[in-house]
């Protein structure tokens, strides 16, 4: 699953680790969340999406492996 | 994120450090005490001692391994699903191993020992799994934090 968490961060200016404090999670989450290296689970990626004020088919979306 | 599990607290993982740590000291303590006193260092006293340390021991590795960590999440819960697979599978593989090695009866008399003595003791064995499994939980979570630096 591809993500655009890294370039909204980037958009609202802020830190993973401030992304992490806001939706509960570590800092390492994500980080691996951004790598795609982890897919989050559906309450933490509405969380994501929440906190971005964006519907979360817009920063999670299925690549072509899902 | 509320998160739902059967684990421990993260404070009882501390305790489990501490009394790990403290069994070593109690041996030393011992030792330097009982130096010298032959009616101290009687057989009777080592049995127990040893005994208590080895309870004691259980108890730590338990408390590490059933305790959160300081940060847990759902990535970590994640981390230690797939450290349970990983453990499984080696599990399996080494028990085939050692079926293969006993059953064809190779080794040294030191092995067929162990065999009896430490795959024979079911808290002996409990032990050595769950220090295996927290090692392999341990490595992965140290390289997933290392990674996300």
């Amino acid at each position: 699953m591809k993500n655009t968490v890294r370039v909204e961060r980037a958009i609202l200016d802020i830190t993973q680790q401030d992304l992490a404090a806001a939706v509960g999670v570590s800092r390492q989450t994500i980080n691996s969340i951004e790598s795609g290296k982890y897919v989050p689970s559906t309450v933490l990626a509405l969380k994501i999406a929440r906190f971005f004020q964006k519907p979360t088919d817009s920063i999670f979306m299925l690549d072509e492996n899902d | 994120m509320k998160h739902k599990d059967l684990l421990l607290p993260y404070s009882c993982q501390k305790a489990g450090w501490i009394i790990a740590i403290a069994i070593p000291v109690l041996f030393i303590l011992y030792a330097l005490i009982s130096g010298g006193n032959k009616a101290l260092v009687t057989e009777r006293n080592l049995h127990y001692l040893i005994g208590i340390l080895a309870m004691l021991f259980f108890v730590a590795v338990f408390l590490i391994c059933a305790s959160r960590e300081k940060d847990e999440d759902e990535m970590i819960s994640s981390i230690r699903r797939q450290t349970l697979s990983i453990f499984i599978y080696m599990l399996f593989f080494l028990y085939f191993l050692a079926g293969i090695f006993f059953s064809l009866d190779i080794g040294l008399n030191i092995v067929k020992e162990y065999q009896g003595e430490v795959l024979g003791n079911t808290i002996i064995r409990i032990t050595l799994f769950a220090i295996v499994y927290e090692l392999v939980f341990k490595i992965r979570l140290w390289l997933n934090r290392r990674e996300s630096k």
